[in-house]
């Protein structure tokens, strides 16, 4: 008991997997919250975010206040200043400036702006900034950062596992929460589809390919099987890779049928945690005592 | 590493908001995600001293935020979802204490919140009896008119 225990937060792994999701994260968080790429690419956010996402939109006082949770409500000057904040605080997540400071102070600002006003809660929302939070416990900049480049030190070849196995615990709670969600009349008979696909929620040739090559009751039953399978598959060693790319199926199978924004991206980009091979601590006292070839 | 209690209590943090959230019937939080579609109807009426007068919520645009408008204003006809039917239900006294200082000389103002499950059978019956049989939440505000 006592073996497992210390088993599931012990151990290390490569460090490039903590500065690839810094990085992926920062730059979804840039493109997601700014419209930035609206020039070039049209995305869904940009029908509604102009500038920076959350800036003061009320153009007439009295105003609505609501926010989410008692005194967190925003006047114009702090709600757009926080705005700026966050850009910056972002660029320097990507950049791996300060990193873990960063993504702290990135989650804290961005769920205070998103709880000052209720109707600004969005699951895609919450978790990308859910994802940056657990992911300040982790050594972000070990690579890829400019902070590093300018100052120089020494690199490490391992990196502590325990900050991965947190953000690994979320992506599987969060499945399994979206599954067991799923184990009722209305979305197992297909009824549920059918109406998001009445509401013009659901659209597009994959989905008409999955409608018409199973029905609607098969195709939910599908999603609802493998939302429940995928915390099996990715909680055991054995199977973690066919967990990962069921993972990847699955939100790009959604992603070509409805507008989600960028949940898929973000759930993908959060599988890539899974990848990351975990070592026993003994390999990281090995690899101190004699140094690999690479390294000499 | 931080130590076994710690690295313990975080896990429970990073597992169970989503059951939380479901365990209290909250939309939001609980990753639901597309599994129950509902459809709502706000109704808002302000009590003046000549008569009671229905506002239209096309009014309240000005002073609703980008997202407010994107769950008030399609309550005006019937909007859909399922996270915006619980945002709306909490923040019905919200509503009512803006449209108090909206109309000044209201005494109170009542708010009723029409919600139900879409199914793909209702859906097609909607056109000819909108409102029947959906369930709806009350709210009323006294506006401490002089």
């Amino acid at each position: 008991m006592r073996n497992s225990q210390r088993e599931l937060f012990s151990g290390s792994v490569r460090p490039w997997v903590y500065p690839c999701l810094r990085i992926g994260f920062a730059l979804v968080f840039l493109i997601r919250e700014t419209s930035v790429l609206s020039p070039f690419v049209p995305l869904e956010h940009h029908r509604w975010v102009h500038g920076l996402d959350f800036s003061w939109s009320i153009t007439r006082q009295p105003h609505l206040v609501s926010p989410m949770v008692m005194g967190l409500a925003l006047g114009a000057g702090l709600c757009n200043a926080l705005g700026y904040l966050r850009i910056g605080l972002a660029v320097a997540l990507l950049l791996g400036v300060r990193s873990r400071a960063s993504a702290a102070l990135l989650a804290l600002v961005s769920y205070w702006l998103m709880l000052s006003d209720r109707f600004q809660y969005l699951h895609h929302l919450h978790l990308l900034f859910l994802s940056i939070a657990w992911l300040s416990l982790g050594p972000l900049d070990a690579r890829f950062s400019v902070e590093r480049w300018l100052r120089g030190g020494p690199t490490t070849d391992r990196a502590p596992a325990w900050p991965l196995v947190l953000l690994q615990a979320m992506v599987i709670s969060i499945y399994l929460a979206s599954g067991l969600a799923k184990l009722n009349h209305a979305w197992l008979s297909g009824e549920t589809l059918q109406t998001l696909e009445m509401l013009g929620v659901l659209r597009g040739r994959a989905w008409l390919f999955a409608r018409n090559s199973l029905g609607y009751a098969p195709v939910a039953c599908a999603v609802a099987l493998t939302e429940l399978l995928l915390p099996i598959l990715l909680a055991r060693r054995v199977t973690r890779r066919l967990g990962v790319f069921c993972g990847w199926a699955l939100h790009l199978g959604v992603s070509l049928s409805m507008n989600v924004s960028t949940f898929g991206v973000e759930m993908a980009l959060l599988l890539v945690a899974f990848l990351a091979i975990r070592a026993p601590d003994t390999v990281l006292a090995r690899t101190i005592d004699h140094p690999p070839l690479s390294l000499l | 590493m931080p130590s076994r209690r710690l690295l313990y209590g975080l896990l429970l943090l990073a597992v169970l908001p989503p059951f939380v959230g479901r365990a209290l019937g909250s939309g939001p939080f609980a990753f639901a995600m597309f599994t129950r579609v509902e459809r709502y109807h706000l109704e808002v009426r302000a009590a003046l001293p000549g008569g009671s007068r229905r506002f239209s919520l096309s009014e309240l645009e000005p002073h609703l935020s980008r997202d407010a408008r994107r769950v008030v204003l399609p309550a005006q006809g019937y909007g859909f979802g399922q996270e915006q039917v619980q945002l709306l239900e909490q923040a019905l006294p919200d509503i009512a204490r803006l449209v108090c200082e909206l109309e000044p000389a209201a005494s109170t103002v009542s708010l009723r919140l029409f919600h139900a499950p879409v199914t793909p059978a209702n859906l097609r019956a909607s056109s000819r009896s909108p409102l029947l049989n959906m369930p709806h939440e009350d709210v009323a505000a006294a506006c401490h008119a002089q």
